[in-house]
């Protein structure tokens, strides 16, 4: 079962850019939402809609599927959720919240959006009708710093809401029993690389991390014999051309199975590139399914 | 292709400018692009320079780049001009731009102690935009090279790059820099009682949020930035003349999938309203068409023929046939996507996506031939 993979209550998703990390997120949350409540959560400041669900992301979860919400978490809205909820006279300070003035505080004192984006998703594991949270996390660089804007916030802030509220933070991204990080990665020198700096900046901080969703991947479909006779084949042009398929196929396996070399196979999981992209969300998901099984079995 | 109705001419691009910026997002091969650019300049009898933020470490090794190099290297590559690469180093060029801007070594100090510059110059959003952009200027200034060719930072999205910068100016310079500093400044001698009142509310609230060390920190670095905003801006407003020049353009990197094109479309709109060329478009990994017809029956035998014992699972025959099959799906998705690139304004080309990482000199040169359309 999916759930005895995954037990976490919080699974953040992150790798390089480009790597397929939103489309990973999107069928981990699909995985779990088969039996639980799942929200999927993504940090991206920009207006676009979900690249798989294509729904309008808002800042309230919005059911898309059985089951499965996403939502998108944004600082600002964050503090003013805050500030509703746990101060006094709330009201008073809504115009300002809402100001120039406001705005370039949060941007500019280090850490303070990342908290409160943090908060929020805490809120949303604690304090929620879902008892799974899937974070489409920022590329690898930005995720380390949020993994550790905690630290730092109670390094620098000693009392007061927000030394408060990081430690919670803190108590539940380093809780290996509560959370994990799941890497995305393509069998590619710099997006494994990435994944591998993640995984050891995990590991120091004794997190709940991997395995590595290896985006796609090419199967290795032919023998080096045949191979071999491939590259020798003499006959009609279409079967020279799809000769030169095949080899360029089989070089292109060749050198990812050496990229990911250095990963144990149960350390992976293979997600094939797929070529239509009308079934390719069901189909990662049929493929992280199979993965994850077989590394129960 | 759809798109490729003018192919873009890098040969005449390359002697013909001065400053190529390359964007786009992250993962479409735009280090490799940059460089690939490079090696064409130098073999066209350009002196090239090549400024990357952060490349594949066997690419980097290729170009003779180690960590620690903020000054343009030389490249050894066979050609009639020449080649250098830079790796940008966020940290260190702010701290030159710190000492160049600073009006006395003891706001310099101040502003070097300071926990907030410290995570300014390493991670604040922006930060790495405004130092490439600063380290463009000073090569350009200094006339060293030709062409330079700019990888863009990795970027979430390709609109950071022009954005950012500005972003971070506005803010240190905006509503909230001045209260802070108010007590010290002008504000603080005139009687706005309105004025200091409400800031003083805002104050404690965000205190309150923050906690008092923070906004001390932030505070003081503002006061002992404020002095720099001059410099900084007059360099920011050069920095958006050079953008404009007939002599700087931008290239376009993108991968013909869905959310790479997007954001290509959305950047080349704004860089038309800014005034800004854009040299064209290049799309990166594309899987090429399957050239001839399906295999006959003749075909399927011989294939059978040639390895006939083969083990259990799929015939051999029929494996080829998957493999075709699945390299024609490739070839439609990437070609089908690609008509969505609203961009037949502009110039483009397609690189096959060529089965294998790219890290040597002799990749680079290879992919420089392509650029070159040869």
């Amino acid at each position: 079962m999916t759930d005895s993979v995954f037990p976490e209550n919080l699974i953040i998703v992150s790798g390089k850019g480009g790597v397929g990390k939103s489309s990973v997120a999107a069928a981990t949350a699909r995985l779990l939402a088969r039996s639980e409540n799942t929200v999927l959560v993504t940090l991206d400041p920009h207006d676009a809609p979900h690249p798989v669900f294509d729904v309008p992301l808002r800042y309230e979860p919005i059911e898309v599927a059985p089951r499965l919400s996403v939502c998108r978490i944004e600082a600002l809205a964050a503090v003013r959720e805050y500030v509703r909820r746990k101060l006094p006279f709330a009201g008073l300070y809504d115009a300002f919240l809402r100001g120039r003035m406001f705005r370039d505080f949060a941007e500019a004192a280090p850490g303070f959006r990342e908290l409160m984006c943090l908060g929020k998703l805490y809120d949303l594991v604690t304090d929620s009708p879902f008892s799974r949270v899937v974070f489409d996390a920022p590329a690898t660089g930005h995720l380390k710093t949020l993994l550790d804007v905690a630290k730092t916030t109670l390094a620098a802030v000693h009392v007061g809401p927000l030394n408060h509220n990081a430690r919670k933070i803190q108590d539940l991204l380093l809780d290996p029993s509560r959370t994990r990080v799941l890497l995305v990665a393509l069998p590619e020198e710099m997006a494994l690389r990435e994944a591998g700096e993640l995984q050891e900046f995990c590991r120091q901080r004794r997190m709940t991390v991997g395995p590595v969703v290896i985006n796609q991947w090419v199967a290795q479909r032919f023998s080096s014999d045949e191979v071999s006779a491939l590259r020798q084949l003499r006959g009609s042009a279409a079967l020279a051309s799809a000769a030169a398929v095949c080899v360029g196929e089989s070089e292109l396996a060749a050198v990812q199975a050496e990229a990911v070399a250095s990963l144990a196979r149960s350390q992976r999981l293979h997600v094939p590139r797929f070529s239509d992209a009308s079934t390719v969300h069901e189909k990662m998901i049929e493929a992280l399914d199979r993965e994850l099984r077989s590394r129960v079995d | 292709m759809s798109c490729a109705a003018v192919s873009i001419d890098f040969v005449r691009l390359v002697a013909e400018q001065r400053v190529i910026v390359c964007c786009g997002t992250g993962g479409v091969g735009k280090t490799t692009s940059a460089a690939a650019l490079g090696v064409l300049a130098a073999r066209q009898g350009r002196r090239a320079l090549v400024m990357t933020i952060d490349p594949a470490k066997r690419l980097a090794q290729a170009m003779g780049l180690n960590d620690l190099d903020n000054d343009p290297q030389t490249v050894a590559v066979d050609a009639s001009g020449a080649l250098s690469a830079m790796m940008l180093d966020t940290k260190r060029t702010f701290d030159q731009m710190i000492e160049t801007y600073a009006p006395s070594e003891r706001i310099r100090d101040t502003i070097f102690e300071n926990s907030y510059y410290q995570q300014l110059s390493s991670s604040l959003g922006g930060s790495r935009e405004l130092i490439a952009m600063e380290r463009v200027l000073e090569i350009i200034t200094a006339g060293e090279f030709d062409l330079l060719i700019v990888d863009t930072p990795p970027a979430q999205h390709a609109l950071d790059f022009l954005d950012a910068p500005q972003r971070l100016i506005d803010l240190l310079d905006g509503s909230l820099t001045r209260m802070l500093i108010a007590p010290y400044g002008v504000a603080a001698r005139v009687q706005f009682n309105f004025f200091r009142q409400s800031s003083a509310a805002a104050l404690k609230f965000m205190e309150r949020l923050s906690g008092v060390e923070m906004l001390a920190d932030l505070s003081n670095f503002l006061l002992a930035f404020s002095s720099m905003f001059d410099g900084l801006k007059s360099r920011s407003a050069k920095v958006m003349e050079l953008m404009n020049e007939s002599t700087t353009s931008f290239l376009l990197i993108c991968a013909p999938e869905p959310v790479s094109l997007g954001q290509v479309n959305q950047f080349a709109e704004r860089l038309e309203r800014e005034q800004i060329a854009i040299s064209g478009v290049l799309v990166n990994r594309v899987h090429p068409r399957v050239a001839g017809d399906s295999l006959t029956s003749d075909d399927i035998r011989i294939l059978d023929e040639v390895a006939a014992d083969s083990t259990a699972g799929r015939r051999f025959s029929q494996r080829v046939s998957d493999a075709v099959a699945e390299a024609r799906a490739l070839a439609d998705a990437d070609a089908h996507a690609l008509a969505a690139l609203k961009l037949s304004a502009h110039p483009s080309l397609s690189i096959p996506h060529f089965n294998r990482d790219l890290h040597s000199l002799d990749d680079l040169a290879e992919f420089a031939e392509i650029l070159a359309g040869r």
